[in-house]
């Protein structure tokens, strides 16, 4: 195992250990809170700013650990070498024989498709006046400025 | 010999990541909102934008299309979702997928995500079936759930919004979260959040061993957008007279991607960098907007030069764009004008109401949003015609419902209101308020309810959801006064009938 080698895994590590560590608080919070709402405080709050920075502060060391190990490897030029290279296995060579076939268009299938595209740009053209008559605009509008809590995972 | 490349020359950003943060910048151009932790209300977010952005994030000026799709077809009992679906096919037959690979914020979030220095994962056949994930979850979440809450309860229900998009997390949820403004709002925080919070970081991780996971393995506008890819005017080309068929541009691919230009190909145009045969070109129809080392075989002497030249006056055009989208979003903009100047009044109205209280020895009380304010003398004439008048409400304690026909969870806690109703009638006042925007006739959506309680519509001006400090129009939200009228709950988020009860014996 090459030095590189280690410094990736300590990365990876790093970067697993974060993503666990910040769940779990999340999930910690919940389950406490939760349960301290069943007991019969139901206005009492699951999350608050305090509990959610009391549970990211010990994280922050390894995040900022993990930003200056990302630096130092981007400066270093340290990355997986196997990244960048080809797939050799079989199946994409066989996508990549099949390849050129799939592209070659002829002037016959160009202007086909040259058509089918203008045909679909003037239906979607006559749908987008249909729904600025039809109000499906400003329900685009409507439901983009008056948030519903749930859709954005809030509660 | 060579010339050896310094750092900067091999680690510049290139062209693609410049146009994607552009697109970012743009998309979320309003800066204010971060500062202000309330998002942009203004015209603009009529129109979809092509890439993945939450609209509730608090920089956003446009729609994002797929949260826009799913309250279309919510909605189809009502009215065809028309707009959003030619939108998309616009958006579809003029880029397809080039918008995943230079126009969508979340797709710079993977690649950078994706630069972090740890073992990565290839492309396998695993992968590949994994790719087919996506379409699945185009059925279920943003067809499916949407469209079965929308025809059978009248309800809209975003499934891939509610249930998945790390976007709206990150961006909307964390957006707001993060500002201290937005304090109140930890309030509504639940299973729902903690549920949401673990799958974005899940999927960030993923991102990080495994070039772009959520747009390859799940993104559903990906996928839309794929449909259209060999249509799509803009796409990376190949010169069939050029190709060898060696095939190093699948090969090299991170994408699943089986030929050029299919379905999966994001068009970023990484693969003519691979190409020893200079066969690749990315071109918009007849026009090459990017041409190979060799240049392209249509090219003309000064075909180069003039691209260059566009180039440049394309990227001209495109900051003074961008230069003009952030003077009009954070000054210009009528709707963040009529912003500022109603934080202005209400600052000037809290300063008076406090040196009033401040000159009443006795404690006077303020009116204002904050537990223990006043709440803002209204009236208001009911949908059944009565009259409710907010002064005429003393001695009881009063519970006001901020709700909308189209936000799901506002619809689910009507009947919490209404039993409260009931049961309290003599005790209490409840009055649900929905918002001035209204998309469906109010009185036929409540008919088939059978509620009993009194309902109103705001007026224009959102006179009780400015007086109950609605400011970031976010729905629902209640406020329970007492007998005196002072708050004693104000809060966005839903409202279960244990709370309720609570709040009423504490102060009966």
């Amino acid at each position: 195992m090459t030095k590189k080698d280690v410094f990736l895994i300590i990365q990876s590590a790093l970067c697993v250990l974060i993503a666990v560590l910040l769940s779990a608080a999340a999930i910690r919070i919940y389950l406490e809170g939760s349960a301290w709402q069943a007991a019969g405080h139901p206005s009492e709050w699951i999350y608050t700013r305090e509990k959610a920075a009391a549970a990211i502060a010990p994280v922050i060391p390894l995040i900022l650990i993990s930003a200056a190990v990302t630096i130092a490897g981007l400066i270093m030029g340290i990355k997986d070498e196997n990244k960048d290279k080809p797939v050799m296995d079989e199946e994409f060579n066989k996508m990549a024989a099949e390849n050129r076939d799939f592209n070659k268009a002829g002037p016959e299938k160009a202007k086909k498709r040259i058509t089918i595209r203008r045909i679909l740009y003037a239906v979607a053209i006559c749908f987008v006046v249909m729904g600025i008559f039809n109000g499906s605009m400003r329900d685009v509008l409507v439901k983009a400025i008056k948030i519903c809590t749930e859709c954005v995972g809030l509660g | 010999m060579d010339k050896e490349l310094t750092w900067w020359e091999t680690h510049r950003p290139s062209t693609r990541k410049l146009i994607q943060l552009y697109s970012a910048l743009l998309y979320n151009a309003h800066l204010k909102g971060f500062i202000d932790g309330e998002i942009y209300q203004g015209q603009t977010k009529a129109v979809c934008v092509p890439g993945f952005n939450c609209y509730s994030c608090p920089g956003a000026v446009g729609a994002c299309p797929l949260g826009s799709i799913q309250n279309a077809l919510a909605s189809s009992g009502h009215h065809a979702g028309w707009y959003v679906l030619g939108i998309i096919m616009i958006f579809g037959l003029s880029l397809g997928r080039t918008i995943c690979g230079w126009l969508c914020p979340l797709g710079l979030i993977q690649e950078l995500l994706y630069k972090i220095p740890t073992p990565k994962i290839r492309k396998s056949r695993v992968t590949r079936a994994l790719s087919y994930l996506k379409y699945v979850i185009i059925v279920i979440f943003v067809v499916s759930i949407p469209l079965y809450y929308g025809l059978k309860y009248d309800m809209p229900v975003p499934g891939f919004c509610k249930f998945i998009c790390p976007a709206g997390t990150f961006e909307g949820a964390m957006g707001l979260l993060s500002n201290p403004k937005n304090s109140g709002l930890f309030g509504m925080l639940g299973i729902l959040f903690t549920r949401k919070f673990v799958i974005m970081l899940i999927i960030g991780l993923a991102c990080i061993f495994c070039y772009r996971s959520f747009c390859r393995f799940i993104c559903p506008l990906g996928a839309i957008y794929g449909m259209f890819n060999k249509l799509a005017l803009v796409s990376v080309k190949v010169d069939e007279d050029r190709c060898n068929g060696c095939g190093a541009c699948v090969r090299s691919c991170k994408m699943d991607v089986r030929h050029v230009g299919d379905h999966e190909c994001i068009n970023c145009a990484k693969c003519m960098g691979v190409c020893a045969q200079s066969a690749l070109s990315l071109k918009a129809g007849t026009h090459t907007i990017i041409a190979p080392e060799k240049g392209c075989a249509d090219d003309t002497p000064d075909s180069a030069q003039k691209r260059q030249k566009n180039g440049r006056i394309g990227w001209g055009v495109a900051l003074a764009v961008l230069c003009f989208a952030l003077v009009w979003f954070n000054f210009l903009d009528p709707s963040v004008r009529k912003r500022s100047e109603a934080q202005a009044a209400a600052a000037q109205e809290q300063d008076v109401n406090e040196s009033a209280s401040d000159s009443a020895a006795s404690g006077g009380e303020k009116t204002g949003t904050a537990v223990g304010d006043q709440f803002g003398d209204f009236t208001v004439t009911c949908l059944d015609g009565t009259i409710f008048h907010l002064a005429d409400q003393k001695g009881k304690v009063v519970i006001i419902n901020m709700w909308a026909t189209y936000c799901g969870p506002c619809v689910k806690e009507l009947p919490v209101f209404d039993n409260f109703y009931r049961e309290h009638k003599d005790d209490a006042a409840v009055l649900a308020v929905h918002a001035s925007e209204v998309l469906k006739d109010v009185p036929e959506f409540l008919e088939p309810r059978g509620l009993e309680m009194p309902f109103c519509i705001d007026d224009e001006n959102d006179t009780i959801f400015n007086l109950s400090g609605a400011s970031i129009s976010l729905l629902p939200q209640t406020v329970v006064l007492d007998r005196n009228g002072t708050i004693v709950y104000n809060q966005t988020g839903s409202m279960t009938a244990e709370l309720l009860n609570e709040l009423y014996e504490k102060v009966k």
